[in-house]
């Protein structure tokens, strides 16, 4: 199932009613959502707000998403013309955009404040728990950084990873949970101490 | 459960195995932070390594707007050079390179239709504005006889 089909499988459930699948799709999105606003926002705390207003402006319009384009590329467009709204009413001048403008997104409602979307604090990566990925994988065996590697960084199928490795692709399949999950196991404490705060 | 939900997010598995770990995904609290997890992996391991590598333009940004600014670096180079070394060439006789006429290649036909079509989108028109277009459209063997 490719990742198009996931996040649609989880919009159909969010849309359903679901709220943790929407959740996962924050989860899965959040970072990539926030770097990208980052380029037209420099303050930080200002991008997270701003990042959070996407994410709930998505969650507020999903019900008239049809999956004509990929759930990220809707999300896209969202954040930049949150991004642009928020600028242009701070009075400073909006990013020269070349993207198509969000309309299929702005038929949301204005209604009360959606306060169960766990969102964490800050959506970006402490230093901490930068340097505990950077310096876990580091140390993981020599198989297990390597499939790790190929498959987060170059972004490599299992089966062209399993080429490379010169092994079969469940042994790659097992070599990046176990990496992830090694991984993981260091982060937990740092992850849980961040979900325990709130606004 | 895990090891599925890794392999979902890798678009690895099949319809009824991925169909079965989204399910998870939603009743399980220890599936969702794995998948929190997994993704936060990710996500360090990519911004780690932009931070070191040398930042690229953005892949959709014009050329024109990459170029600009190595061209603004590259005549501020070449005129302190001239500046610095202007004596030296003033007692030189000024030599005009002799400029060769361009090779003038007609585009096909087909093509004028597509490059008029697109000629918006390229970003020579932005440092020649109207020039790709009329040589786009004007097709001397379609002009009607005056």
């Amino acid at each position: 199932m490719s990742d198009r089909e996931i996040d649609s499988q989880l919009v159909a459930r969010a849309q359903q009613g679901d709220k943790q699948a929407f959740s996962l799709l924050v989860e899965k999105y959040q970072r990539k959502l926030t770097r990208l606003l980052s380029r037209f926002i420099r303050d930080q705390a200002e991008v997270e707000d701003v990042t959070q207003e996407a994410f709930i402006k998505a969650y507020r319009a999903l019900p008239a998403f049809r999956g004509d384009s990929a759930f990220y590329t809707w999300l896209y467009r969202i954040g930049i013309n949150t991004a642009k709204n928020y600028l242009m009413a701070m009075g400073r001048r909006a990013p020269t955009s070349t993207e198509v403008e969000a309309e299929d997104a702005e038929g949301f409602e204005e209604g009360e404040q959606l306060r169960d979307i766990n969102t964490p604090e800050s959506v970006l990566l402490s230093n901490e728990i930068a340097e505990t990925v950077t310096s876990t994988i580091e140390q993981l065996p020599d198989e297990l950084r390597r499939a790790i590697q190929m498959r987060e960084i170059e972004g490599m199928s299992y089966e062209d990873i399993a080429q490379a490795m010169d092994c079969p692709i469940g042994t790659v399949r097992s070599r990046i949970f176990r990496a992830r999950e090694a991984v993981a196991e260091k982060l937990r404490p740092l992850l849980d101490t961040r979900k325990d705060k709130r606004w | 459960m895990k090891e599925g939900i890794s392999a979902l997010m890798d678009g690895e598995l099949g319809g009824r195995e991925a169909a079965e770990a989204i399910a998870g995904l939603t009743n399980d609290a220890q599936a969702r932070d794995a998948w929190r997890a997994y993704h936060l992996i990710g996500d360090a391991m990519r911004e780690s390594r932009s931070a070191i590598a040398p930042r690229r333009p953005a892949a959709n940004a014009p050329r024109w707007r990459v170029a600009l600014p190595a061209m603004a670096i590259a005549a501020a180079v070449a005129l302190v050079s001239w500046v610095a070394f202007a004596p030296v060439l003033q007692s030189q006789p000024p030599q005009v390179a002799e400029a060769k006429p361009a090779a003038i290649v007609p585009p096909p036909r087909a093509a004028n239709d597509y490059l008029l079509a697109h000629q918006g989108f390229s970003p020579r028109v932005a440092l020649q504005g109207m020039a790709i277009y009329v040589r786009t459209v004007s097709d001397p063997a379609e002009e009607p006889h005056r």
